[in-house]
Order: C-alpha cells, then sequence, then structure tokens
C-alpha cells in the first residue's frame, strides 16, 4: 500500500475524522467513474459509490495492509457494479451472440443516459468510444475501464477482480478485439 | 490482406508488456508485415481513444462526500442516531399524552377511576397495615433473641470464672505456658520437610532425638 493511504487507514482506524473525509475525497471520484460506466445512470452509480464505501470503512480493522488499496476497493466496486446489473435487468434491447471463443454475450442497446444539449456538446469521437464501450458485456467492460480509466496493472485488475492473471489478460484482448471489430464495422 | 501468426503480439506489444528483446525483434518484423503494420495502427487508434476524454475521471461533487460522510463517520453516525432517538422519543411522548388526554376526557373514565380509586385506597391502608405489623413481630423476635443470649452468658459464667482461675496462680501459668510453648517447638521440627532436606538428616530419630 502506498504511504498517504497507509497513513489514512492508519487515522481513519484511530477515529480521525479528517482521514475519512481524505480517503473518500481521493478515490470517490475514480469510483464514480468506473460505476458510471458499468451502470450507465448516475443515481446508480451514486448509489454504489456510497454502498463502496460504507462496506470498505466497516472492513477497515479487518483490511490487509500488504494488498494494495486501490484493488480491495476496486474490489469492491467491481463486485457492487456486477450486482447492481445483475439486479436491475435493464437491458432494453438485448442480442446474444458468440464471439471467436464460442462464449456468449450480450450487445447491450442502452441509454447513455445524456441529455440532448450534453450531447451535441460533446465530441462525437468520444460519444462514440463511450457507445462501443457501452457495448461490452460487463465482464469485458469491467476489464478494459479498470485497465484503460483507472490505470491498473494486470497484476492489480486481476487481485481485484479475483481472477488469475491469465484469464483477465485474455479478456482485455478478447475486448479490445471486440472493439476493433466494431470499430471497422462502424467506419466501413 | 492474409492475416499474420505475429498479429497475437500486437496487443502485448502497444501495452508495453513483451520483454525488450521481443518487441525490438516484432518491431523488426511490423516493419516488413503490413498486417501487422495495419493491426498496430488499428490498435493503436484504439488505445488512444480509450485512453481519451471518453474514460476520463469524472467527480460526482461535494454532496456525494457528505452523504458517504454522513454514513461512515462516527460522530455522524452518532449524532443521526441521537436525532432519530429524539425524533422517535418526541413522536411517542406525543403519541402517549394524545391518548391518555383522549382516554381522560371521556365520560366513562371518570366512573372508572372514581371507582379504582376507592379500591385502591382501601388495598393501600391494608397493605400499610400489613407492613407495620409485620415490622412489629420482626422487632419482638429480635428482642428475645438477645434475652436469651443473655441468659445463656449468665448462666455459663460459674464455669468461665472456674477456667479462669488457675491462671491467676503465677507457677501454673508459667507451667502452661512453657507447655504449650514446647508443644509449639515440637510440632515445628515435625513440620513437613523436602525430600533432599530429608535425605540430609537421615538419622534423626523419633521426634528429632
Amino acid at each position: 500500500m502506498s504511504q498517504p493511504e497507509a497513513g489514512l487507514v492508519r487515522r481513519c482506524l484511530a477515529g480521525d475524522e479528517k482521514a475519512y473525509r481524505d480517503l473518500v475525497e481521493m478515490y470517490q471520484p475514480r469510483i464514480y467513474s468506473l460505476a458510471l460506466r458499468m451502470v450507465r445512470r448516475a443515481e446508480d452509480a451514486e448509489d454504489v459509490v456510497q454502498e463502496t464505501f460504507v462496506r470498505m470503512f466497516r472492513a477497515l480493522d479487518r483490511y490487509d495492509p500488504t494488498r494494495p488499496f486501490g484493488a480491495w476497493l476496486f474490489s469492491i466496486a467491481s463486485r457492487l457494479c456486477i450486482d447492481q446489473l445483475r439486479r436491475r435487468k435493464l437491458q432494453p434491447i438485448s442480442l446474444t451472440q458468440r464471439d471467436r471463443d464460442d462464449e456468449e454475450y450480450e450487445i447491450e442497446v442502452v441509454d447513455p443516459g445524456i441529455r440532448p444539449d450534453e450531447a451535441t456538446a460533446r465530441n462525437e469521437e468520444e460519444e462514440r468510444t463511450r457507445v462501443l464501450i457501452d457495448s461490452l458485456p460487463p465482464h469485458y467492460r469491467i476489464v478494459v475501464l479498470l485497465r484503460h480509466q483507472q490505470d491498473l496493472a494486470y497484476e492489480e485488475i486481476a487481485e481485484a477482480l479475483h481472477l488469475p492473471l491469465g484469464t483477465v489478460k485474455a479478456r482485455i484482448h478478447r475486448a479490445r478485439a471486440l472493439l476493433k471489430e466494431r470499430l471497422e464495422r462502424e467506419n466501413r | 490482406m492474409n492475416p499474420c501468426t505475429e498479429n497475437r503480439f500486437v496487443q502485448d506489444y502497444l501495452d508495453h508488456e513483451l520483454s525488450p528483446e521481443r518487441a525490438r525483434a516484432f518491431e523488426a518484423h511490423a516493419g516488413g508485415c503490413t498486417s501487422c503494420a495495419a493491426e498496430i495502427a488499428a490498435y493503436g487508434s484504439m488505445f488512444a481513444s480509450l485512453s481519451g476524454p471518453a474514460l476520463r475521471v469524472e467527480d460526482p461533487g461535494p454532496s456525494l462526500t457528505e452523504r458517504i460522510l454522513d454514513r461512515v463517520v462516527p460522530s455522524r453516525l452518532r449524532a443521526r442516531w441521537v436525532t432519530t432517538f429524539g425524533w422517535a422519543y418526541g413522536t411517542a411522548s406525543a403519541a402517549t399524552t394524545f391518548a391518555f388526554v383522549s382516554w381522560v376526557v371521556q365520560p366513562s373514565t371518570h366512573v372508572w377511576l372514581a371507582q379504582s380509586y376507592s379500591e385502591t385506597s382501601l388495598r393501600v391502608v391494608q397493605t400499610l397495615l400489613f407492613s407495620y405489623q409485620a415490622l412489629t413481630h420482626s422487632w419482638v423476635q429480635v428482642i428475645e433473641g438477645v434475652a436469651f443470649l443473655a441468659a445463656l452468658a449468665e448462666r455459663s459464667a460459674p464455669v468461665f470464672r472456674a477456667l479462669a482461675r488457675p491462671w491467676t496462680v503465677p507457677m501454673l501459668a508459667a507451667i502452661a505456658v512453657a507447655a504449650v510453648l514446647s508443644c509449639a517447638g515440637v510440632l515445628w521440627w515435625m513440620r513437613p520437610r523436602r525430600r533432599e532436606a530429608m535425605e540430609e538428616i537421615r538419622n534423626v530419630g523419633l521426634l528429632g532425638f
């Protein structure tokens, strides 16, 4: 665990309330951005963030300081995002397909939750990338987000998702291949 | 364009996951392979998009921070509990007062209260009388017990006086003290000892003589 986080965790356990705020402010934007791209609704993303921190603080005394703190926090957040998606089952149009490895996945057509005036203001390329990422199945989307949005190393992603390193690499490769295929299909 | 078998290294190459030697070899290969060069360009463009603003980190703002802190900071949790308890207590008090006042102002309640009052006052007087009687009886028992002890002491006084008389003669008292001390000394000599200590005094006879 890096020094500032280790210090903050120690201060939190000692009851320093300023440390609680510092720890929340340090990770809140990252957890929120991950949750927003995973669950795609601002209110649900906020619920995920709240629940992530509540669970993290409740388990803080059982936290193993030899594990990376960020990976631990992202593991809680990832699990909550997946649970939220499972609970919601809001997939307006869902087409089941099979990828190259005969693994079943669903293409979701979803409302990106952006107001028309915002959408016009946003860069078209940015919007297209976002829609493409949103179209990935959740188990591919989470690895892409942890890698490219949160800049986690493969090992940290494996730690966060409780998956073998090889599985994480394979999923990231497949997810990127899917993105590339769809990008090429759109450009044709 | 036919896909090249080396294409499988493109993502690792862009991710800087290849060893330096492997990366150099792949670069050399891609320089002459149009398929790999095209893959590098396609994935490179996609990597750039993924690192761009599409996946930027967004801050939901301080209101979410406050909501989180309200649920985790101990002092805020205590304040919340106190507020909840205060509201619950206030509501329960108001409801109870309202119910009591509503009940009291009923005409039938007045009749019931009057009957209950007379019954209750009778029972209170009975209880007080019983308590007084029980207390008095207890005192009598105590006094009788003390009188019995005094009578016993008076009857046994001559015996104690007879037993104490020898101690008034100095010679008899000195003999008795000497006897008690001798007995104490012998008992001390016979006290339990550790095994090695017993071995050291193996030849000591009966009572140490």
